[in-house]
């Protein structure tokens, strides 16, 4: 409970667009902080590899706890 | 995304796959990716450019002259000059890349992969007809590229 106080206390900051192009040389960079190959990519579609990028980036987002049954007890008792 | 095309009477199978961009920057030493927005962006110029032609065609009050004038500047615009430049040049490069993909085995195609095997690829080839296939081109490429995820900031 503790740690879920904490993120719903932290203020959330406007993120902005930027001005960055998406190009083959950053793409490359991504697929191999990945660890994916050349290999490996030849057997992927532009697509699935664009959509791992993102789950990527996901990853170091904070996501909301789901409730329990301990917090409704919590709550309503 | 793998795909058949009709290229007049002979069939051309292409292939799109996460290394495309890579294979071609290899080869032709310029950013696929970067042309395919352009092109992207230059569709949607022309889409408007076209828009103000059927505009002034339809336009009664201006004189003949004029009306020929202003869409010979719209045809001369950049949005067209570097489009037909994309679909001469970087289409049928983009296209070998997505041949070679399609019929030469994984591990053969870096040996494949050269400008010498393009030049000769492409005397095997209708280049009018491959014109004609721009779009069944691009929809094996954009088919490849569609996302489904989405980023959460």
């Amino acid at each position: 409970m503790a740690s879920r106080s904490t993120d719903a206390q932290q203020t959330k900051k406007l993120k902005r667009p930027i001005d960055r192009e998406f190009n083959s040389a950053l793409y490359f960079l991504r697929c191999k902080q990945m660890g994916l190959t050349l290999h490996e990519l030849l057997g992927l579609n532009y697509g699935d590899v664009v959509d791992m990028m993102i789950e990527s980036a996901n990853d170091r987002e904070k996501y909301d706890y789901k409730a329990t049954q301990h917090d409704f007890d919590t709550v309503f008792h | 995304m793998e795909k058949t095309i009709l290229l007049g009477e002979k069939e051309m199978k292409l292939k799109s796959s996460a290394a495309t961009n890579i294979l071609y920057k290899r080869v032709f030493h310029e950013d696929i990716l970067l042309k395919l927005g352009e092109y992207s962006h230059n569709i949607k110029e022309m889409e408007r450019l076209q828009k103000k032609v059927e505009e002034l065609r339809a336009d009664k009050e201006k004189p003949k002259e004029q009306i020929l004038s202003e869409m010979t500047e719209i045809l001369n615009s950049d949005a067209f000059t570097q489009s037909s430049k994309f679909q001469d040049e970087t289409l049928p490069r983009l296209a070998f890349i997505m041949y070679v993909e399609a019929n030469v085995p994984v591990d053969k195609l870096m040996t494949k992969l050269t400008e010498e095997q393009y030049l000769f690829w492409l005397m095997t080839i209708d280049r009018d007809e491959l014109l004609g296939v721009v779009g069944q081109v691009m929809d094996i490429w954009q088919a490849g590229a569609q996302t489904h995820s989405k980023p959460k900031n």
